[in-house]
Parts: structure tokens; C-alpha cells; sequence
């Protein structure tokens, strides 16, 4: 449990979209930053089913959501079950500043694709230790 | 009509310094408003007069393009953009590293100073139309679990999958709804030039995604009057509306009664795009 | 008699768990190198997130959804927003223990992971099967690919045996005898079975064509060995 300046913990939620690479990449920072101490994993679909577990970590806590497109599945999901989401990262920002990378695909990333993961996490990890 | 143009603040990079020299020759030489960005973030109010009414030219030193970024939060208009790296990659230029201007940085500036003025001088402003409506009733084709839209009526379209709209001698062009769904996801969007002269399936832009590239084939013969410079910024608009917010140039029509043989009416597309869907990977 | 019937399968993807990921993998793979043909996938975040076109898809054909533990959010998900689903997987009955070692992120993967895949797949793909099958029909045929690709796109070869004098291309045939092999599977006359049993999984073979399949198999299984 990582908490943060006011108390709350973080709880990062990728949004895992299964059908492009970019929902790999938000998955995939997802892992770097709770292994680097950037917070805790939620699974959205967990949290969207009414877990209520899921439902009460997320009362509490301050979400960072990663979504893959402009779909913005993550931070629909999270604030349609109450969550307060403190930082919404999209992976297609991201990639603005990556032209012309080859990223992979949506079940296995290329050198590109995990610079992409890792810049992310870096930004959730560098995120979390300013509001600590 | 008044002229203004803003900067990016990139202090750290020889492209901002550059952007920053552009502005300064535009405001000595040819009477431009200077805008100072960080200004203008703090205290908006203090430039509503420099603004109001006036052609914005907006200068970025790299693809992070803060200047721009700022016009769009701020909700002002621009008229023109112009991205030093890319133009300093154009022309096959390396400025180094140095935050002082050297002498080929400053070649450059001349080069984008006259590239501005060449514009200015086709007597063209970039300045799109305003009756464009967008469509408003659509057929579909779907397949498997994809909704593919087109305009019932008033758009023409050929084999690449870009649209054309004409209106008098005017046409504005775009890609349909089956393309941006088979790019997924658009990130980047270069436009041409305007003033550029094209013939019918000539490039007028390109789009990248995560999953591919397209070149923006023109289904029309004419010369560009106006890019979509809210793309370049924000491409996903291209995503979100194909038909509408999503336009990708203007063109002045050439020779339409001739360019017509070669497009497709709403029903002939959608008959295309069923066949093309079946052989797409989604 | 070629197919139409389109599954949906809509997987957990869930994150906590290594569950959750080979899920994902193996129902891709499904996608993309076992029924190519007659599966879509359901994106399982934005289906919960509203999407109609998803949630249509969902309520208009056969659904398969494929959970990563007991939770069932996938199945759950599914019954909410589209209606009744036709197979609920789940992999940790699946594997029945056999992930402890399995990873959450690609960077860990091992060969426990790529196991677990292809034991998912083969369930989800046989599901698959019994729904076309439903519909009186047979999955997709890839014999005019001489290619498919696999979950990571990398292109898939096929390799031509023949079968009662005719030549059959079966994609990625070499990647299945490997398998095989790895899981110690002689290159004998005994074999014959269980590379029928394993390929048929990826190729419609009809019940007149089974004894032409399995010698042709278990020829082509031996040659293959004895160059590798």
C-alpha cells in the first residue's frame, strides 16, 4: 500500500483493451509502475462487476488510469463506481511523441512498445512520489 | 487584416530558439503582433486586443508543440502553424545544438520567413469555408461487430477510401468512416501545402496510426486553399467525425466533370467497402 | 459446407492475476491462428463501458466468454449487458494448478506460460467448434492459406503432407509437431492418435478422412523428427 501526501493510497487501473497494441502497452506500464511502487493493481472488469472488495479499495484511494484509446474505458469505469480518478494517462498521447515507432501488437509488444510501457510508468512513478 | 504570431518558449532547444528568431523577424519586418506565450497562459486578458480579429500564426520549435497546444486550450483561433524541426528535416538542415542562433540556423529562418511570404502572396489565407455542413443521414455496411457509415448523399468517393465534397467550385475532401476505423486509433496527421496544385489521386496529406500509414489520396484534380490545422493537434478528430470536424483539405476544383468518371456514388462505396471488409484484419 | 456462424468471445483480460493474462493470449490466439474465420473478439472494457456496437454484437450471435478465475466478470459482464452466453471458460479450472509459475507481464514470460496458451486455446477453440458445429456447420477451412499469423502476427507457415495422395497444407503444422514433441511425444506408430487428436484442433478433418489423417500425420510426424 503506497499512501500518498493526503493519506490515500493510489491504485493504478489499465484499461486492457484487447484489441490494440496500445491496450497491451497500458497494461504493461501498469505492471512497471506497481512493481516500482507506484501503486496498487485493480482489475477493471473485477471492479466494474461490483466486486465489492474491488469496490471499497477504490473508496478510499486515488486511481491513476491508463487507457489505451480515446475510448476512455478506465476512467468511464472507475468513476461510474465511485472512484475519484487523480491522474488519466492515455496511451495515445504518449504515442504523439513516438512517430513512425513500431509498437507490436496487441499480444506482444516491440522495443518501441516498452519504451512506451516505461515512459508511462516513470510518469505514474515520478507522479506519486510529488503528491507523497 | 492583422497579423500576430507566438512563439513556443523553448528555451532548451536550438529548434526553440529558432521559433523564437522566426517571430522577432515577423514582427520587425513585417509589422506581426508578438505574442509571448507565457504571458498569454497567465494573463490571457492582457493580449484580447493583439488577438481580437486577428490572423494567428503559431510557431513551434519541436513535435512537442507547446504554442499550439496553448492556442487550443485557450480556445483561440489559428490561422497559420509552422514546426521548425520539420521544416529544418525538409530542407535537409542541421542546426546543431547550440541555444545561440549560428548561421545556419538563421538560413533557416529565412527560408521559413519566405515560405510564409509565398503563401501570403497565392492570395490564399488558409482560411476554410464555412458551408461545409456535414451529413446528416447515412447509409451502413456492417460486418462482424463494425458499423461502417457513409454519407447518403452529397459526397463522392474513390477506391483509397477518401471522400470528396463539392460545393460550387469548391471541394472539401476527407477519408470515410471505414478508414479510420481500419487505421484504429490516428496519431499523427501531416497536411500539404497550401497552394500546392494536385492532380486526382495525388497525396494531400498523411495519416499515421499505431497500426498503419495512409497517404490521403485526393479523389479531386484542384488547388488546396486550406489545410485542417486542428489536426495536426488533435488527429483524433479524424477518428471521432471522418465527415465533419475530420475534413482533411479545400480544394479549388480544376476539372470536376472529368474527375467524377473515376468516383463513387454512396451505394457504389458501400458495395466496395463490403467486399473490403471482408479482407480486412480487425 | 463452408461457414457463416460468428462466435464473440469476450475475455477477462483481469490484471492481478496470471490468469487474467493467459486468457488474453490464448483467446488471441484463437482469433488469429486457430479460427481465424469464425471468431471476433469483444473488448471486454468497452463493452462494460457502454459500447452498443459490442454489446449488439453480444446479443446477436453466439458468445463465448473466457474468465481468468471464479470471479467471472467476463460471464457476469456478458449475462448484464447482452443476454445468456453460449460457453463460460475459466482458465484456473483449466489449467487446475498448473499456472503457479505462469506471469502477469510479457517481460516474465516462461514456457509454463506459453503451455498454459495453448491449453486455453485448445478449449476455446473445441467450444468454438460445438457452437459452429450447432449450426450444422464446420469452422472455417485455412487450406487455401498457405500462412496465417500467430497471436504476435509473426507469420505462420504452413506445411503440406499428403493425405490418401492429395496435398494438404496445414498452417502451422511444425509449430504444433514441436509442441508435441516437447510434451515427449514419440515418433512412432503410437503416436498416431494423439497428433490426430491435436491437429484436428486446428483443421477440420470429417470423420471418413480420420484413418487417411492420422498415417499421413504420423508419417509426416516421424520424417519431421528425424530432421530436427
Amino acid at each position: 500500500m503506497i499512501p500518498n501526501g493526503n493519506g490515500k493510497k493510489t491504485i493504478v487501473i489499465p484499461c486492457s483493451g484487447i484489441g490494440k497494441v496500445q491496450g497491451l502497452i497500458a497494461r504493461e506500464a501498469a505492471y512497471a509502475a506497481a512493481a516500482a511502487g507506484g501503486g496498487e493493481l485493480l482489475c477493471l472488469a473485477l471492479l466494474v462487476s461490483g466486486d465489492e472488495e474491488a469496490v471499497s479499495r477504490i473508496r478510499d484511494a486515488e486511481c491513476i488510469t491508463i487507457d489505451g484509446c480515446p475510448k476512455l474505458c478506465a476512467v468511464k469505469n472507475v468513476e461510474a463506481t465511485g472512484g475519484t480518478v487523480a491522474k488519466s494517462i492515455q496511451v495515445i498521447d504518449v504515442l504523439k511523441n513516438h512517430r513512425g515507432a513500431e509498437l507490436g501488437t496487441a499480444t506482444k509488444l516491440a522495443d518501441a512498445g516498452w519504451a512506451v510501457a516505461h515512459e508511462i510508468a516513470q510518469d505514474i512513478n515520478h507522479c506519486e512520489s510529488e503528491v507523497k | 487584416m492583422k497579423r500576430a504570431v507566438m512563439p513556443c518558449n523553448g528555451l532548451d532547444k536550438a529548434y526553440g530558439v529558432l521559433a523564437r528568431e522566426l517571430a522577432l523577424r515577423l514582427m520587425e519586418t513585417e509589422g506581426m503582433h508578438l505574442i509571448c506565450p507565457v504571458l498569454l497562459n497567465n494573463s490571457p486578458v492582457r493580449y484580447d486586443k493583439d488577438l481580437a480579429d486577428a490572423s494567428l500564426l503559431v510557431v513551434d520549435g519541436c513535435p512537442t508543440r507547446c504554442a499550439s497546444k496553448l492556442a487550443q486550450k485557450l480556445g483561440i483561433a489559428v490561422a497559420g502553424k509552422m514546426l521548425v524541426s520539420e521544416q529544418a528535416k525538409t530542407a535537409g538542415v542541421d542546426v546543431g545544438e547550440s541555444l545561440r542562433p549560428g548561421p545556419v540556423g538563421m538560413q533557416l529562418v529565412d527560408a521559413m520567413q519566405a515560405e510564409l511570404a509565398a503563401q501570403a502572396q497565392a492570395g490564399v489565407d488558409g482560411q476554410p469555408a464555412v458551408d461545409f455542413d456535414p451529413p446528416t443521414r447515412f447509409l451502413t455496411v456492417t460486418y462482424d461487430k463494425f458499423v461502417f457509415k457513409i454519407p447518403a448523399e452529397g459526397y463522392l468517393f474513390n477506391e483509397n477510401d477518401c471522400w470528396v465534397r463539392v460545393v460550387g467550385n469548391r471541394a472539401r475532401v476527407g477519408v470515410s468512416d471505414f478508414a479510420q476505423q481500419s487505421m484504429t486509433d490516428i496519431t499523427y496527421f501531416e497536411p500539404t501545402r497550401i497552394g500546392a496544385v494536385v492532380e486526382q489521386f495525388d497525396e494531400v496529406g498523411s495519416l499515421e496510426s499505431g497500426k498503419s500509414m495512409m497517404d490521403v489520396l485526393s479523389p479531386v484534380s484542384g488547388r488546396v486553399t486550406a489545410v485542417n490545422t486542428e489536426l495536426v493537434d488533435s488527429p483524433e478528430l479524424i477518428n471521432e467525425d471522418p465527415y465533419g470536424r475530420g475534413w482533411i483539405a479545400e480544394m479549388e476544383l480544376r476539372d470536376f466533370e472529368s474527375d467524377k468518371a473515376l468516383l463513387l456514388d454512396a451505394a457504389s462505396y458501400s458495395r466496395t467497402i463490403e467486399g473490403k471488409a471482408a479482407q480486412a484484419q480487425h | 459446407m463452408s461457414s457463416t456462424t460468428k462466435v464473440g468471445i469476450i475475455s477477462c483480460s483481469g490484471e492481478e492475476l496470471p490468469e487474467g493474462t493467459i486468457s488474453r493470449l490464448a483467446t488471441r490466439r484463437v482469433l488469429e491462428l486457430m479460427r481465424p474465420g469464425n471468431t471476433v473478439t469483444i473488448c471486454l472494457p468497452l463493452f462494460l463501458a457502454g459500447n452498443e456496437a459490442e454489446r449488439e454484437f453480444a446479443r446477436k450471435h453466439p458468445t463465448i466468454t473466457v474468465d481468468g478465475c471464479n470471479k467471472l466478470c467476463a460471464k457476469k459482464g456478458t449475462e448484464k449487458y447482452s443476454g445468456p452466453v453460449s460457453a463460460a471458460l475459466v482458465v484456473s479450472e483449466i489449467l487446475n494448478g498448473k499456472c503457479s509459475c505462469c506471469a502477469v507481464s510479457a517481460k516474465d514470460r516462461s514456457e509454463d506460460d506459453k503451455e498454459a496458451v495453448w491449453l486455453v486455446s485448445e478449449q476455446i477453440a473445441k467450444a468454438v467448434d460445438e457452437i459452429v458445429a450447432g449450426e450444422g456447420e464446420t469452422c472455417c477451412s485455412d487450406e487455401e492459406a498457405d500462412t496465417v499469423a500467430c497471436g504476435c502476427s509473426t507469420p505462420v507457415p504452413g506445411m503440406q503432407i499428403q493425405v490418401a495422395g492429395k496435398s494438404v497444407t496445414i498452417p502451422g503444422l511444425g509449430l504444433i509437431f514441436d509442441h508435441l514433441a516437447e510434451t515427449g511425444l514419440a515418433a512412432d506408430d503410437s503416436s498416431g492418435e494423439k497428433l490426430l487428436e491435436t491437429v484436428r484442433i486446428y483443421h477440420p478433418i470429417e470423420p471418413e478422412q480420420e484413418d487417411d489423417y492420422r498415417t499421413a500425420l504420423t508419417s509426416a510426424y516421424k520424417a519431421y523428427r528425424r530432421q530436427t
